[in-house]
């Protein structure tokens, strides 16, 4: 079981900044600063929009309708050299493809394609009119000093959550929190101000992983980000969202003993339970009939099958809640007290006849 | 007609132009006919509300003109012209619907007909014409008690009526419209303020809490009286619903004569951030979360 913010948190993780899933519909992640974006493109430069040329194959020549743009460079930012380039874009924003214009200047962030041969961009990069690249042209203009080393920055913030509301809610950032980065042979460590941010400057390139010191009880998937410093003059940014997070794990069998498979079990906020709340949380039974909730909020909850309901959709007349320990009467479901970091063990959960 | 005494109008007027008198006892009646006309509106104002949201067969002209009539006159309820417009209105409605029953009658229903038409023009074709269009789109939707009031809400002034509450600076009628309340049972204004630990820049936030009845169908299609909580932010821009819960259990018409009622246990703080946590007692407890403005609900 993983909640719809966890999987948002891994997925933001998980991906390369500035570079598109293969998904139906493009989804970027929050781009990536000017000084993390530049070092990891394969060029930069302002330039102008000459001529853009709708091809029947991508920037690897696999058979996908894109664009090749043609660009008068006026200026060659990083690892590029005024004249004519050629980059490709994917036909359409769903898929990720920049929507040049003809006669308009852009400041292009590009990568390469998989083969290597052939720019590509995407609306997922920095990729921007000219007129709005202050931020980035201020950066690329005045380079920091090589000798000074890479640094790594970001902010450690927190989030509140409830057993009954379905979103997380920002509570602020955390200051005085301890963030370490480590490299290969050596650590740093920066403590968060009153804004939550901190800053590690004067770092050798290559890989470093970051971690923050969280408060007990918050998720420790949360708390540590890997990052690439590509460039001495470069940066990377690592920003922590955390929250408290506790696990539950239990098993169901039916009324003979016998383990319940493929039983969605839920957990609902305890003065909600038998009023049919449209929002819980769930974790499905494997084989042996265990199930585990792995990302529960604090608070106190009940937990059992079918205590939610669809809003305004009356419930089938079969369908009736079952609560832990294994009663179909509320008043006598067992509520269970979760604190932060706890790892609670529910015992057995028998359905009744 | 003014020039005839009120109680003889009305009398004529329901003994000479309303349907006939049904069966069984209608206590409005009686006491509208003893005079007790506080206990005539107080009777009539849900049976009105229930004929426009009912079944053709509740269909009856008679309240909804008997309390035109009060509310023109000012008898046992306060004056009101609009509303004695709207409520003319629907008794204009309410004969048509009911036509159907005249079948072996047409002459009477024409005579009726013309009644109610030249009784609507008497309260209605007087009227400025922005009271005109308030009038009809109260038809249904009476805000029965509600007068016009200006609320203090912390640095703001809000102007409550029958069109909604708005902000009253810009004198714009923007912000919420009551939603087809039927009475408003509970209004107050409410000021969150930030905790001790609030960031820097978060302000102290300002509501309107209101507790209104509405008309709705059981799900065996009964109506029932349901009171809806709104909370209403009010900010420089306007005012805006930020969070609404139907208060269980529905309860039984809210007299807007009686005292008012109870205002629902509402516990409500701030969070460092600026967003606001709201929690109603009751089984279940009503909870819920306002985003500070301008943000994303959620995270950001």
């Amino acid at each position: 079981m993983k909640s719809p913010l966890l999987r948002a948190l891994i997925l933001a993780v998980a991906v390369v900044p500035g570079v598109p899933q293969e998904v139906d519909a493009c989804s970027c992640v929050v781009a990536a600063p000017p000084c993390a974006a530049a070092w990891s493109a394969q060029a930069v430069f302002v330039g102008t929009v000459r001529a853009i040329d709708t091809v029947p194959y991508d920037a690897d020549g696999r058979p996908y309708e894109s664009k090749l743009v043609t660009i008068d460079v006026g200026r060659g930012l990083l690892r590029t050299a005024p004249g004519t380039v050629q980059v490709m874009t994917a036909g359409s924003g769903a898929s990720c493809g920049f929507a040049f214009e003809v006669g308009r200047t852009y400041l292009v962030y590009a990568s390469s394609s998989n083969a290597g041969a052939q720019l590509e961009v995407t609306n997922c990069s920095r990729t921007r009119q000219v007129e709005t690249a202050q931020e980035d042209l201020r950066y690329l203009q005045h380079l920091p000093d090589p000798a000074h080393g890479a640094r790594v920055y970001g902010r450690v913030t927190f989030l509140h959550r409830d057993a009954f509301w379905h979103e997380p809610i920002d509570y602020g950032p955390l200051s005085d929190v301890s963030v370490l980065v480590r490299g290969a042979g050596f650590l740093r460590e920066a403590v968060t101000n009153a804004d939550g941010r901190f800053e590690v400057g004067g770092l050798p390139i290559g890989h470093v992983t970051v971690s923050v010191n969280a408060p007990h009880g918050a998720d420790p998937r949360m708390t540590v980000r890997d990052l690439h410093l590509e460039d001495p003059r470069g940066c990377g940014q690592a920003d922590f969202e955390l929250y408290y997070s506790a696990t539950a794990s239990g098993r169901l069998v039916d009324a003979s003993g016998h383990p319940a498979a493929r039983i969605k079990v839920e957990a609902v906020d305890f003065e909600l339970a038998g009023h049919g709340p449209p929002h819980g949380l769930s974790a499905w039974t494997d084989a042996n009939g265990r199930f585990t909730f792995d990302d529960l909020p604090p608070g106190r909850y009940v937990f059992g099958i079918g205590l939610t309901r669809v809003p305004y959709v009356r419930p089938q007349p079969a369908q009736r809640e079952v609560y832990l320990p294994g009663t179909l009467d509320v008043r006598e479901a067992r509520i269970v007290d979760i604190k932060a970091g706890d790892e609670l063990a529910l015992g057995e959960f028998r359905l009744p006849h | 007609m003014s020039s005839i005494p009120m109680a003889r109008v009305l009398i004529l007027a329901l003994t000479t132009t309303l349907l006939p008198l049904p069966a069984h006892a209608q206590p409005w009646r009686e006491a509208f006919e003893a005079g007790d006309y506080g206990r005539a509106a107080t009777l009539l104002q849900p049976i009105v509300a229930i004929s426009f949201a009912g079944h053709e067969a509740d269909i009856d002209p008679a309240p909804s003109k008997a309390l035109a009539m009060m509310y023109a006159k000012g008898l046992g309820v306060e004056r009101d012209p609009v509303l004695a417009c709207a409520l003319a209105q629907q008794s204009e409605m309410a004969l048509a619907g009911a036509a159907g029953s005249y079948a072996n009658d047409i002459f009477r229903y024409l005579a009726l007909e013309r009644d109610a038409g030249a009784f609507r023009e008497d309260l209605c074709d007087g009227l400025a014409t922005s009271d005109q269009l308030a009038a009809a789109n109260s038809v249904g939707c009476y805000k029965f008690g509600l007068g016009t009031q200006v609320l203090s809400v912390g640095p703001h002034s809000v102007r409550v009526d029958r069109e909604g509450i708005a902000l009253a600076e810009d004198g714009a009628v923007i912000g919420y419209d009551w939603e087809c309340a039927q009475t408003v049972a509970g209004l107050r204004a409410v000021e969150v303020t930030p905790p001790p630990d609030a960031l820097p820049g978060i302000a102290t936030r300002y509501f309107v809490e209101s507790v209104t009845s509405h008309l709705g169908h059981r799900d065996d299609r009964q109506l029932v009286h349901s009171r809806r909580w709104t909370l209403l932010e009010v900010t420089a821009d306007g005012v805006g619903v930020a969070a609404q819960a139907s208060l269980q259990p529905s309860g039984e018409w809210f007299d807007p004569r009686g005292a008012a009622e109870p205002a629902p246990a509402l516990s409500i703080q701030m969070i460092r951030t600026g967003h606001v946590r709201w929690r109603i007692e009751g089984v279940p407890p009503l909870r819920g979360w306002l985003m500070q403005p301008g943000l994303a609900e959620g995270r950001r």
